[in-house]
């Protein structure tokens, strides 16, 4: 087994607004090892990109804070580290590639100067091999006349290419950690399959740990090793991707993967799980997913149902799993 | 780029054409300037000698006409009524009001822009409820009320500065001072508001992400997108920078180009409206034109769409 690049212990994750408090991730813990791919998933504000945010420490100040918990990488608790030194983790350490690949780059600025901005930032080499690390970064990302595109500017790249770029300056300094939050979500059907492709090849080349956050099971199917599936701030279920599809213990993952629409199930109405994600400012008493779920029992309404590992990768929170 | 530079020149030469046809008639439906000149005492003789000699007796046309022949010549006439040269007389005010709006302007502009950005950055603190605050402050109340007690304060009853005039550097303080309270506060606030818009993107997100200083987030990332909004407005201002502001230039007794074209305006004294009119023009026209080429300069993607 390879070694633990991250580690995710009990991470609490609060906003402080005007209505109180925001528990946008309320215990989370996971780890990711070298040279494997971590999946997120869960529905929209979940708090799976706030986790991504929170290993980065780049929550929206002053509201967003970390309460508890630590993030350990290779070692360092990140939490503990001073600003500067986060700062020097950031982009050689640790990348992250955003959603949507209009507007996470720079429009005044070209490509080049993009991506050399972070390789002259981390690594201490001289100017005349900049510009061949630029070109490298740009190769290992497969984008075709590096040395064109280093010239252009992001108005000039098509969106799937300008994602490329996104990955390109994410990957010039070979973090050791790469968190993509939802990165093929904006791109085409066909762009996406292109570019999970090449997450695959990065990871080969680089040995690079990655964590993808998603909403999309089809896309966890195709790229992750392992999957957490998060619900209001927690991760109610992880185990290793192929368990998860073949046996999902959680109700809640089992509801998720029916209302992933099937080729081959023709002229049935899609499966949706009746209601809403509780509110973060006021989460239901015992098990947070209970008022949704169907197989609820008392107990579920009152406590807050342990973790329960099933073996050494899979573990659930639910009062039916025992 | 090139191209598109021409082709500006040239319409701007076109409006100037057409705004000195304008401004040229539109001066004389104003009303006649005899009336003003000459006294109720004169004989008809000699009444017709003074219209002659200032040349009024000719029709619109043949005035038209010789105007521009003039102008070509570099002569924009004579007042008619200080018997002077229009180029001498602006010869004169030009450097009396260039000498308070251009510091004004760069004191204000410079405030601003750090001002601006330090709301923005710092968003919500102490700082930025201070920017606001003096934004709206300076939005709200009117230049020339804040010039009088500005006049009241500090010279009638504190005595700290003179009340007008321009002979000493303290002569100075108050016109300066009103005119970036003038400038300063809208100026502020539109920097403040685009950097917000800025800061609020995914590419600043993406730059700190990069592991980048705040300093090259806020200076190289942010600022430069954050540059097209107050670029407008700052060629907007410009021109007043030589009409000077006609109301602080009337508080302070200023002997500068505002103060000369209120006083032509209510003497009919035709070349030296025209004069500074087509002035004006030309300034607005070619800060228009400065403009669009940093609008290029700034933004790639304007350049692109220009070549």
């Amino acid at each position: 087994m390879s070694n633990i690049v991250l580690q995710v212990e009990d991470l609490h994750t609060s906003f402080f607004t005007r209505a109180g408090e925001v528990k946008a991730v309320d215990g989370v813990s996971f780890f990711v090892r070298e040279g494997e791919t971590f999946g997120i998933v869960g529905e929209s504000g979940c708090g799976k990109s706030v986790t991504g945010l929170s290993i980065l420490r780049l929550l929206p100040e002053p509201s967003g804070q970390v309460t508890k918990g630590k993030i350990i990488l290779e070692g360092k608790n990140l939490l503990e580290l001073s600003k500067k030194t986060m700062r020097a983790y950031r982009g050689k350490m640790i990348s992250m590639i955003l959603q949507d690949p209009m507007t996470s780059l720079n429009p005044v600025y070209t490509i080049g100067d993009q991506i050399s901005e972070s390789v002259r930032l981390h690594q201490d080499l001289p100017e005349n091999m900049v510009e061949g690390e630029v070109i490298s970064a740009l190769r290992l990302l497969r984008i075709p006349d590096p040395e064109v595109r280093t010239r252009e500017y992001p108005f000039q790249l098509s969106g799937g290419m300008r994602q490329r770029v996104v990955g390109a300056i994410a990957m010039s300094c070979r973090p050791r950690l790469l968190i993509a939050d939802e990165p093929t979500t904006a791109l085409d059907a066909t762009i996406q399959a292109q570019y999970l492709a090449l997450f695959e090849d990065i990871q080969v080349k680089t040995n690079v740990a990655i964590i993808f956050i998603t909403h999309d099971f089809g896309v966890i199917s195709r790229i992750c090793d392992r999957v957490g599936v998060m619900y209001a701030g927690k991760i109610l279920e992880t185990a290793p991707t192929r368990d998860i599809f073949k046996a999902p213990k959680h109700p809640y993952t089992a509801a998720l993967i029916s209302s992933v629409p099937q080729l081959d199930k023709k002229d049935e109405k899609l499966f949706s799980i009746e209601g809403q994600p509780p509110s973060l400012l006021h989460l239901p008493p015992g098990c947070r997913f209970q008022p949704r779920c169907t197989v609820a029992m008392d107990i579920c309404k009152e406590q807050e149902p342990p973790e329960v590992k099933l073996d050494e990768n899979h573990s659930v929170s639910c009062w039916r799993v025992k | 780029m090139t191209r598109f530079i021409i082709v500006r020149i040239l319409q701007a030469i076109v409006a100037l054409i057409g705004i000195t046809i304008l401004v040229f008639f539109l001066v004389r439906v104003s009303g006649d300037p005899m009336a003003l000149i000459a006294s109720p005492n004169l004989s008809e003789e000699q009444y017709q000698k003074i219209k002659e000699s200032l040349g009024l007796d000719k029709s619109w046309g043949e005035q038209f006409w010789i105007y521009i022949k003039e102008m070509t010549r570099g002569n924009l006439g004579e007042s008619l009524i200080r018997e002077k040269p229009v180029t001498t007389m602006i010869g004169e005010s030009l450097p009396n009001t260039l000498k308070m709006t251009v510091p004004s302007f760069v004191l204000s502009m410079l405030l601003a822009f750090f001002l601006g950005i330090m709301a923005a950055t710092y968003r919500d603190s102490f700082w930025d409820n201070g920017v606001k605050f003096l934004a709206v402050l300076g939005q709200a109340l009117p230049g020339f009320w804040v010039a009088i007690m500005a006049v009241l304060i500090f010279s009638v009853y504190l005595e700290w500065l003179p009340v007008a005039g321009m002979s000493t550097p303290a002569h100075y303080v108050l016109p300066v001072l009103t005119m970036v309270f003038f400038m300063l506060p809208g100026m502020m606030r539109l920097v403040r508001s685009s950097m917000l818009d800025v800061l609020d993107s995914e590419y600043i997100k993406l730059a700190r992400i990069k592991g980048l200083p705040e300093r090259v987030v806020i200076w190289k990332h942010a600022l430069r997108n954050a540059l097209i909004t107050p670029l407008t407005i700052i060629g907007m201002l410009l021109p007043t920078l030589v009409v000077g502001a006609v109301i602080s230039e009337q508080i302070f007794n200023w002997p500068g180009m505002g103060s000369m074209i209120l006083r032509a305006t209510f003497e009919r004294d035709f070349p030296v409206v025209q004069a500074i009119t087509v002035l004006v023009a030309i300034m607005v026209l070619g800060v228009n034109l400065l403009v669009d080429i940093l609008y290029a300069y700034i933004d790639p993607q304007i350049r692109y769409q220009r070549s």
